[in-house]
């Protein structure tokens, strides 16, 4: 496998958390269209314990310790707004962080940080498998039956004594989490930062990646994070039309199967027993 | 000097409302979020630069950017959003989001992403009123977004269009049961916020003279700004939010330099969606959470 | 509403999405061949083709199939055919750094030409250190980015503080300016620091008064409404402005000038040098710097065959500073692997050799000047103080090092 082939891999891996972010928000029916400014609290306090000297894999962890608690303090307002409002909320959100890394004098402003010790692959796949098994094993727990209850009829759920406002605060909290650690693999990945790489692109594209992938299952996401991040790579004779490409992959897909590729309830198992009785 | 940026502010204002009104549209109506405006405005601004260059009168210019603006909105309309599962907010919302993509795609390969430049017109120069100037372009965004709110209340309240337009944005379900022309409501709200966007366009490439690519996402951020701030289901709450929000940026850029205003306008915006998500004229909170 | 029986729907979809996919993939056969092959010695190229700079990046993509045939109709180089591998980064450093690695371990090419923007920069260099393959931008310049990535990394242009030392007497000789105002962008890093440093100690430097130094007029890259700096530059009764920005920024704010009827002379660096300003306010006159313009005498002939290439590949506008530095970049790789026999199948060796070729440079041929490079990675070489007005640039002196 080639270095290429590796950085590759490690930019599926970010797009694979930032997909999962936005996946945990959305399970409680909150669309969290702020995923690049989690990202950039993520990617600044990471980048700035490393420059300060502190060792990456602690740096990433600050940073995902940081925007956790970003993702809980906003978490809170956010309750008193659903739906589109919401995310039109997080969407601002994101904005205002955006703006507040170009005014911060420690942040390099518009210069941005550089000169941020790169970090060996290997750690960004283990960095990633962990908090991917954390995220699955959670999916596979009791707590996410709550979550599930949430997500199918709020008012039920809250009616039958369940804390709606424990859960979906404690899901804004993961959301963050997990987009702070790909801003920290970001950060650390790429060596630099600067503000205008937590575009709302980045935010939208998240969001991209779990609706393409399926919003209804954990591998929804990844399989979606996968598939946007390489396609572009392959698409590369299309050069200058390479957005207009995406564009209609993606409006085909959201008209002919807008659950996404993975469907509910979808078991890697099943889908890959499902294909081979299909062959046989 | 504040009274010039005052006004400046006012004006530019003017041409928000308009595009908060094109979004206002789609989401009072359908709930939607249409983020492919700000790629039918730059294609109002872009086909409308080319006219001018054409030696068209300016009449036929701003019905030619109003119609690019219209005739696109309703290829989004046929080709996305009719096919699209209404309820599901993501979806609609990312539907447009891969039209813009395609557009803004599109725009680039045609206009290229540098700035274009208009041509020097007797609409942009400065009137002299006193203490401040303004130009005639100036006042005719202002004015056309006071005359097509006017218009469009009028419609909506006091036509069978507009009643099927209101029976939708209360009840779209209910509105197919009981017969109304649903499909024909959809049309028409992509339709004429469509050529809302596409004369904001060209309004505003020629205030300032010049349109670029990347006044898109300014203008989007923008729109939805003072869509939200005046309330989204209140047409005009547009026309009033966009003149305030027109002030603070001009006012924020003036006295506190470019990005603490943006931090200024997006913290007031995010603040504000928490805080009263109906806005200044929208209705009473309830329906904002049973909306969507 | 319709609803689909989930198979079927699947189906579809996999089906339309292989198609895209197989389409997709035919239009890209990368030649993942080895760098010299006995036929080929190829050379690498990051540009922003699409994206905010997209006329840079296509003028840059003319110009290198000008080079490669330049180089191939002139022998090859040691009787091999000049293979130049493109790819486009949308001037985004996550694609550049991609893209490096791309370049260098599946292409394998021998040597890197790009990336344009100083952002890109600052994440491609690092990976050209990693990877250990020379790489040259053409127009990065930030203060300070190739020295922070030695020894791989290389710039072809002339440090911005340079440029302004130069600019600002001849400024001052034509308009015998005194107070200067400042305005910059301050959501840019290149104008950040023109805006907050650069100008400011030129400027002292040389003797001017800054009327607004606690205040500067700032801009963002993608604000709209610049009345209210051009009225604040108005009020302010300077008799010039110092201006910190990419010139897709500095045209906007020369409109907004213009439609207040303002004449003020700007100056800055570099990165004002554009067809595009020119048609911003062409009353207005803009004083800047270049290695490079279209006119220039000693490269008469270059610009000739550029103009005809940029027809052909209907490229619009005119050859900039930042093509006849990435030719500049091309030529010093080809004579590196040339003079040293670096086409042999030893890729280590070559890329060695050319970094340490790049590393002497002294006194080599480039289109308008000779060029050293400077223990900072920065080039040192001759460049012109131009003047831009009603539609063109003209040149006010040549600067030597």
């Amino acid at each position: 496998m080639s270095i290429y082939q590796v950085g590759l891999l490690v930019q599926v891996c970010i797009n694979i958390l930032l997909g999962m972010s936005v996946y945990v928000a959305l399970s409680t029916r909150q669309l969290n269209l702020g995923a690049a400014g989690f990202m950039a609290v993520g990617a600044y306090t990471a980048a700035l314990a490393s420059l300060a000297g502190i060792p990456i894999s602690a740096s990433l962890f600050l940073g995902m310790l940081a925007t956790m608690v970003v993702g809980l303090l906003i978490g809170l307002p956010a309750l008193r707004v659903s739906g589109i409002y919401l995310a039109m909320a997080t969407f601002a959100f994101g904005l205002v962080v955006e703006s507040i890394f170009l005014v911060l004098p420690f942040a390099g402003q518009a210069r941005g940080l550089a000169g941020i010790p790169p970090v060996e692959p290997i750690v960004v796949f283990a960095w990633t498998a962990i908090a991917l098994g954390g995220v699955f094993l959670l999916t596979r727990s009791q707590f996410w039956l709550r979550v599930r209850s949430i997500h199918d009829d709020e008012f039920a759920a809250s009616m039958s004594g369940l804390n709606v406002t424990t859960v979906k605060i404690s899901m804004f909290g993961l959301s963050g989490a997990l987009a702070g650690l790909a801003g920290g693999v970001y950060a650390h990945w790429f060596v630099y930062v600067e503000p205008s790489a937590f575009s709302v692109e980045v935010s939208i594209f998240a969001a991209l990646y779990v609706i393409f992938g399926g919003s209804r299952s954990f591998w929804g996401p990844v399989v979606g994070a996968t598939i946007l991040t390489l396609l572009p790579e392959y698409a590369r004779g299309l050069d200058a039309w390479r957005p207009a490409f995406i564009g209609v992959v993606l409006l085909v897909m959201l008209i002919l199967r807008p659950s996404g590729l993975i469907g509910r309830g979808t078991s890697l198992r099943s889908l890959l027993a499902r294909r081979v009785r299909r062959s046989s | 000097m504040l009274l010039q940026l005052i006004v400046n502010g006012l004006l530019l204002g003017g041409i928000y409302a308009l595009v908060a009104l094109a979004f206002s549209l789609n989401m009072g109506i359908l709930g939607v979020l249409n983020l492919a405006t700000p790629q039918i405005f730059l294609f109002g601004a872009l086909v409308g630069l080319d006219l001018l260059n054409g030696q068209v009168p300016f009449v036929f210019v701003l019905l030619g950017s109003m119609a690019i603006g219209g005739v696109l909105a309703l290829i989004l309309e046929l080709v996305g959003y009719r096919f699209v599962d209404k309820s599901d907010i993501v979806v609609t919302l990312l539907t447009t989001v891969a039209f813009g993509l395609v557009l803004e795609n599109i725009a680039e390969r045609v206009w290229g992403s540098q700035a274009q430049f208009f041509p020097k017109s007797d609409l942009a120069s400065r009137i002299d009123l006193g203490p401040v100037n303004v130009s005639a372009v100036q006042l005719l965004g202002i004015g056309l977004a006071i005359v097509l709110v006017a218009g469009l209340a009028a419609t909506v309240n006091r036509t069978a269009l507009g009643r099927s337009l209101r029976a939708v944005a209360q009840n779209r379900d209910a509105a197919v049961i009981l017969g109304l022309r649903v499909r024909r409501a959809e049309v028409a709200t992509f339709l004429i916020s469509g050529v809302l966007a596409g004369g904001a366009g060209l309004l505003l490439g020629l205030n300032y003279g010049v349109i670029s690519l990347d006044f898109g996402i300014t203008i989007g951020i923008s729109g939805i700004a003072a869509m939200i701030l005046g309330g989204v289901d209140n047409l005009w709450g547009a026309v009033v939010a966009g003149p305030l929000l027109g002030l603070a940026t001009v006012l924020g850029t003036s006295y506190l330099g470019a990005n603490y205003n943006n931090l200024l306008v997006f913290g007031l915006l995010a603040v504000a969606l928490v805080v009263r998500p109906q806005g200044l004229l929208g209705k009473t909170s309830h329906h904002v959470y049973r909306r969507v | 509403m319709k609803t689909r029986k989930p198979r079927q729907s699947m189906v579809a979809l996999f089906g339309v999405v292989t198609v895209l996919s197989l389409v997709a993939t035919g239009c890209s056969a990368t030649d993942a061949t080895g760098g010299t092959d006995g036929e080929t010695v190829k050379l690498g190229a990051i540009l922003p083709i699409t994206g905010p700079v997209s006329e840079w990046g296509e003028s840059n993509g003319a110009i290198l199939k000008m080079l490669q045939s330049d180089v191939n109709a002139d022998g090859g180089i040691n009787g091999k055919q000049l293979e130049i591998v493109i790819y486009d980064s949308g001037a985004k450093g996550v694609e550049a750094g991609n893209l490096v690695r791309k370049l260098a371990s599946e292409d394998n090419v021998l040597a890197i030409m790009g990336p344009f923007t100083s952002s890109e920069a600052e994440v491609a260099f690092p990976v050209a250190n990693q990877m250990k393959i020379p790489m040259t931008s053409q127009a990065s310049s930030k203060p300070g980015v190739a020295e922070a990535n030695r020894p791989w990394a290389f710039r072809n242009t002339v440090d911005e503080s340079i440029y302004l030392k130069a600019v600002v007497p001849a400024m001052v000789e034509a308009t015998g300016a005194k107070d200067i105002t400042i305005a910059y962008d301050s959501a840019d890093a290149v104008g950040s620091s023109l805006g907050t440093k650069i100008l400011p100690s030129v400027l002292e430097g040389a003797g001017l008064k800054v009327v607004n130094p606690d205040n500067p007029v700032t801009f963002g890259t993608t604000d709209i409404d610049l009345k209210a700096q051009a009225g604040t530059i108005a009020s302010g009764g300077a008799d010039a402005v110092g201006v910190g920005a990419f010139y897709n920024g500095a045209a906007k704010l020369l409109r907004a000038m213009d439609q207040q009827g303002l004449k003020t002379p700007i100056f800055g660096g570099s990165t004002l040098v554009s067809a595009n300003i020119l048609e911003a306010a062409p009353d207005i006159p803009i004083f800047s710097a270049g290695t490079y313009y279209p006119g220039v005498e000693s490269a008469e002939d270059w610009t000739k065959r550029a103009v005809e290439v940029f027809a052909a590949e209907k490229v619009p506008g005119a050859p900039t500073m930042f093509d006849s530095q990435l030719y500049e970049i091309g030529l010093m790789y080809v004579e590196a692997i040339r003079a040293e026999n670096l086409d042999k199948e030893d890729l280590v060796a070559a890329r060695e050799g050319i970094r340490d070729f790049m590393t002497n440079l002294k006194g080599f041929d480039g289109l308008t000047s000779k060029i050293s490079m400077k223990e900072s990675g920065d080039a040192s070489r001759d460049f012109f103080v131009i003047r831009g007005e009603d539609g063109a640039w003209s040149e006010l002196k040549k600067v030597s090092p």
